[in-house]
């Protein structure tokens, strides 16, 4: 299982940082990753999407990616877009 | 025994508490972040003067953050794409009733009202950001042009958390505890 610690903020600015990071956990096809988001204060769409283009890949390979320690403004964002029934651990 | 105040602001009579803050800021995603900041903190003083300081502002703020965040996202990569960047300003008034954010830029017209929004099923890696925006804000409507305007409206929610509830509308509250 590989752990992922996302922590302050996930947006269209820091998304750049994390972008290359999950291009090389999808290359290496990680068989169960889970992020945790427990730090993390604010998501925006941009940052969702990195997200959901880290679940889909890998469930292309067959892998699994879950989320787990969302709350506040992260977690109500992915209750709107319905993330939480597709990705919460 | 708990005693609650009701300070009205300005002259006696029960009028809004009314008040407008406006910033400006290169509309350059690297900005995002200093508009951010500025309407949080405009927000949370808005609130408190309706609610009251203790009252739980969270949900209401991070519904306006996050929309304005995707607002400020699309000035800086749809309006601006391709140009050198001018500004985007925010000017965001409160009153008793609701916050109002009127958001303009001086870049290509996009108006998020012409987008269909997304199918959540199929699990979109993009265009979230507008169905965000039209989802936390009660109203919105944009006028193209020069600027190029955005107006979000956000209702204040009756205070079901504060410790005063809404002494009034256009009311500071205070809380003594003796």
């Amino acid at each position: 299982m590989t752990t992922v610690r996302i922590e302050g903020e996930l947006d269209a600015v820091t998304v750049l940082e994390l972008r290359p990071f999950i291009e090389d956990l999808v290359e290496k096809k990680h068989p169960r990753i889970v992020i945790d988001l427990s730090g993390l204060r604010l998501i925006d769409s941009s940052g969702v999407g990195a997200l959901v283009f880290l679940y889909k890949k890998s469930k292309e390979y067959g892998g699994v990616v879950t989320v787990h320690g969302l709350c506040d403004q992260p977690m109500s964002i992915f209750k709107l877009l319905r993330l939480d029934r597709v990705l919460l651990a | 025994m708990q005693v609650v105040v009701g300070i009205r602001r300005g002259r006696v009579s029960p009028v809004a508490l009314s008040a407008t803050v406006c910033v400006e800021a290169p509309g350059d995603i690297s900005y995002r972040n200093v508009i951010l900041r500025a309407v949080a903190a405009a927000c949370k003083a808005a609130f408190a003067g309706v609610c009251g300081r203790e009252a739980p502002v969270d949900e209401f703020m991070n519904h306006v953050l996050s929309a304005v965040g995707e607002a400020f996202n699309n000035i800086a990569f749809h309006c601006y794409r391709d140009r050198s960047s001018d500004i985007a300003r925010v000017r965001m008034t409160m009153d008793s009733t609701a916050v109002h954010l009127r958001i303009e830029d001086y870049g290509r017209s996009f108006d998020p009202l012409s987008v269909c929004l997304p199918d959540l099923d199929a699990l979109p890696e993009s265009g979230l950001g507008i169905y965000i925006m039209r989802s936390l804000m009660d109203e919105v409507s944009y006028e193209a042009g020069c600027p190029n305007v955005l107006n979000l409206s956000k209702n204040i929610p009756d205070c079901p958390g504060g410790p005063a509830g809404r002494a009034g509308k256009g009311a500071t509250s205070a809380v003594l505890h003796q």
